[in-house]
């Protein structure tokens, strides 16, 4: 069964199709370090994925084998919440010389294409984490971007982690301008971008979660256009 | 009415806010008078009661009672939080 290492979380996951281990593969491990948790997906699980995707408007029909790499998704989200001090953060994430940066922000805001204008404006100083959904995990007190096999339509990432400086929801407009967040809109943007667990405990863990990270990180709004003025504003507006 | 069965109200950075669990609805911010009505509610109040709450917390006339009371029962209904 093959072996996993995901955000320095090791696991053992046993999927029927091929296209998990494909989407997997840069996360295969061999190492000597034992496997946190097993996973396996089963009929019933991808039942339950296909009735949460029929719950929301608009999507299409997806297949066994992609429905099958949601519930690891959704598994794998639940060990990381539970026992790894991670969250699953729904964003684009870029590092550049080796600091995180998250875009957020409405589906369609433009969140993808402005870590596409980083790439432009700065070259090879900048990588591209996770265009969808990196994962997010606090070590010895600071948080740390990860990269996911689950990287969305554009299919960009990389197995990589960078300590997180900033994020930055993304809102379409003419000009370029930067603000910081408040805590409360800091909370609801993180509370939209992760799963949410279904007990009270866990949403009471959740915020709780939240508060600490967006204590020790910088949140920003940021309206702006298409356009590298649209980069610098961030670089030179984050401290 | 109700609140829905897992909406936790919490206080963060001096602001009331109200989440729910699942994967849907958003967040909803609670002004203070608005965070007592909410623990009443909790507790089984009906509007009734919260109006009275109202009444006896704050030096208000009833008119501005009774309106407050239906504007924080709207929004728990448009954040879909009552059951």
């Amino acid at each position: 069964m093959p072996k996993y290492k995901i955000a320095d979380v090791v696991f053992y996951a046993e999927t029927r199709y091929g296209y998990n281990e494909e989407i997997c593969k840069d996360y295969l491990y061999e190492g000597e370090e034992e496997p946190a948790f097993f996973v396996s997906i089963t009929n019933e699980d991808i039942l339950y994925e296909k009735a949460e995707c029929e719950k929301q408007e608009d999507l299409p029909l997806f297949t066994d084998a992609y429905l099958e790499s949601v519930s690891l998704f959704r598994k794998f989200s639940e060990y990381l919440f539970k026992k790894a001090n991670g969250i699953v953060f729904h964003c684009s994430a870029i590092a550049m010389d080796e600091k995180g940066y998250l875009f957020t922000g409405r589906s369609g805001a433009g969140k993808s294409t402005h870590a596409r204008l980083w790439r432009e404006c700065f070259g090879n100083r900048v990588v591209t984490i996770n265009d969808d959904k990196p994962v997010i995990r606090k070590i010895d007190g600071k948080y740390y971007v990860y990269g996911t096999p689950w990287t969305g339509k554009h299919k960009l990432g990389a197995n990589v982690k960078a300590e997180v400086k900033g994020v930055v929801e993304i809102i379409k407009d003419k000009n370029n301008k930067l603000e910081k967040m408040s805590t409360v809109e800091a909370l609801s943007n993180v509370l939209n971008q992760t799963l949410r667990p279904n007990t009270e405990d866990g949403i009471n863990d959740l915020i709780d979660y939240a508060e600490d990270f967006i204590k020790k990180t910088g949140f920003y709004k940021l309206k702006c256009n298409i356009s590298l003025d649209a980069v610098k504003t961030v670089y030179e507006g984050i401290e | 009415m109700q609140i829905k069965n897992g909406a936790v109200l919490r206080e963060i950075a001096g602001n009331y806010i109200v989440v729910s669990v699942g994967e849907t609805g958003g967040m909803v911010s609670l002004t203070e008078s608005g965070a007592v009505l909410f623990r009443l509610l909790v507790k089984g109040a009906k509007r009734e009661d919260l109006i009275e709450a109202l009444l006896n917390e704050y030096e208000v006339e009833r008119e501005i009672a009774v309106a407050d009371v239906d504007g924080f029962i709207e929004k728990l209904k448009e954040a879909k939080l009552l059951k």
